[in-house]
């Protein structure tokens, strides 16, 4: 039951980020480098749902969310790690594993490498580092380490005036967004629909087997690869069965549109696919949880180490952005140089 | 139509990623005068997306978007 339920929330959050291109480290990068915002007003949308949904489950007594301690050194630098290894990688967790699935090898060697990386760092030989990082912890107030743990509110029609507030901004910012030209597969506004409902099901998925955290890639890959490989069923959980249905998910919608394709990056960029994805693997298990576990399902409790980890997860991808813009430049006023000098050297020979 | 133009350079990216997609594209049109024309190719949805969209913000005048395969976009920019 628990696998099927895992399996149909996987295809169909598979198929949501596939047809809406919805990769976070897009979004991310966006701030930076493009002027387009698409996929941030996606990712705003996505809040939205889950703060809302969770908040009044959680008031109502359906949910009672696991909140991560506040261990900020783990949250700064594994969150750090993980944005420069998610650009390096082609793309963040959930957008390495549903770009599997539509074919692209570049992103399965991320996916293998974020296998190893999360093995490594979670229950391997790295483990005292990510010990380490997170014996370190600030205590926030009495409740939960969340901005209302932190704000010191307690009572129930303040935290709604915050979410409220902070709701009414963000719909107000999304409802002017420009009409989104030169469209290929959903609207911002379906993609965001859909992934946050699918987030918002992970949560109830979640509380019916009393794990209380919603939708996550880091955890159940972990998981998985005890299971697949040490023969440790115990962590196994609907998100186990989930992570393996995003690409099957994503498969079946690029087939659909006939974009599944096998696409080969050239070897070095391969390589580093590779690379990237090992290193987004150690920052996601130092940090306790990837682009989903901390910048989706973390944020929807307003919990502090999530919010940390996401600011820290946008500034390592703006300083990987940076510096690959850089070396593209140099390397492509070299190759205009060269050029150039080709140019001048064959006009004095004709 | 596509044939008309007068292409002044030709990026091949169809098996390229993200950031790469875009930041090449970019250069490479910067690199190009008012009125000429970059063509690019692009071998994923996200990407022929993105591009096209991002090259539009920044102020150059998108001409043509064509999938010319299943997974084969091919997007023609004028420098603005």
């Amino acid at each position: 039951m628990i696998a099927i339920a895992g399996i149909a929330l996987g295809l169909l959050l598979g198929f949501a980020l596939q047809r809406g291109g919805y990769c976070m480290n897009t979004a991310f990068r966006s701030f930076y480098l493009e002027k387009d915002r698409s996929l941030v007003r996606a990712w705003v949308l996505v809040l939205i749902i889950n703060i809302i949904g969770v908040t009044l489950f959680t008031d109502l007594g359906i949910l009672s969310p696991l909140v991560a301690p506040f261990f900020w050194p783990a949250a700064i630098i594994g969150g750090f790690v993980f944005g420069v290894g998610m650009v390096v990688a082609g793309g963040c967790a959930s957008g390495t594993y549903y770009r599997c699935g539509r074919g692209m090898l570049g992103s399965i060697a991320a996916l293998v490498g974020f296998v190893i990386g999360t093995a490594l760092t979670d229950g391997g030989a790295l483990t005292p580092l990510q010990q380490g990082l997170r014996s370190y912890t600030l205590p926030v107030g009495a409740g939960d380490a969340t901005l209302f743990g932190l704000l010191g509110i307690e009572a129930a029609w303040l935290r709604w005036g915050v979410i409220l507030v902070l709701a009414a901004v963000a719909g107000l910012w999304l409802a002017r967004s420009p009409k989104q030209k030169f469209l290929v597969g959903w609207s911002w506004q379906r993609t965001g629909l859909f992934v946050g409902l699918a987030a918002f099901a992970a949560w109830l998925l979640s509380a019916m087997q009393g794990r209380e955290f919603g939708l996550s890639f880091t955890q159940p890959t972990v998981a998985l690869t005890r299971f697949l490989v040490g023969g440790d069923s115990s962590g196994i959980s609907a998100a186990s069965f989930m992570v393996i249905g995003v690409p099957v998910g994503a498969f079946l919608a690029a087939k659909a549109a006939g974009e599944a394709v096998l696409r080969m990056p050239d070897p070095k960029r391969f390589v580093r696919q590779f690379g990237g994805g090992i290193t987004m693997g150690l920052g996601a298990s130092i940090a306790g949880g990837c682009n989903i576990g901390h910048s989706i399902t973390g944020m929807s409790t307003l919990g502090l180490t999530a919010i940390v980890s996401t600011v820290f997860i946008i500034l390592g991808c703006w300083v990987a952005t940076g510096v690959i813009y850089r070396i593209e430049k140099k390397h492509m006023e070299e190759q205009m140089r060269l050029a150039m000098a080709d140019i001048a050297s064959g006009g004095e020979t004709v | 139509m596509a044939e008309q133009v007068d292409v002044k350079k030709e990026l091949k990216l169809e098996n390229e990623v993200c950031p790469y997609t875009f930041v090449k594209s970019k250069l490479a049109i910067e690199q190009l005068v008012t009125g000429e024309v970059l063509r690019i190719h692009l071998g994923n949805s996200e990407s022929a997306a993105n591009v096209p969209r991002s090259l539009d913000l920044e102020g150059h005048e998108v001409l043509t978007v064509d999938r010319i395969e299943p997974s084969h976009w091919v997007v023609d920019v004028r420098r603005s």
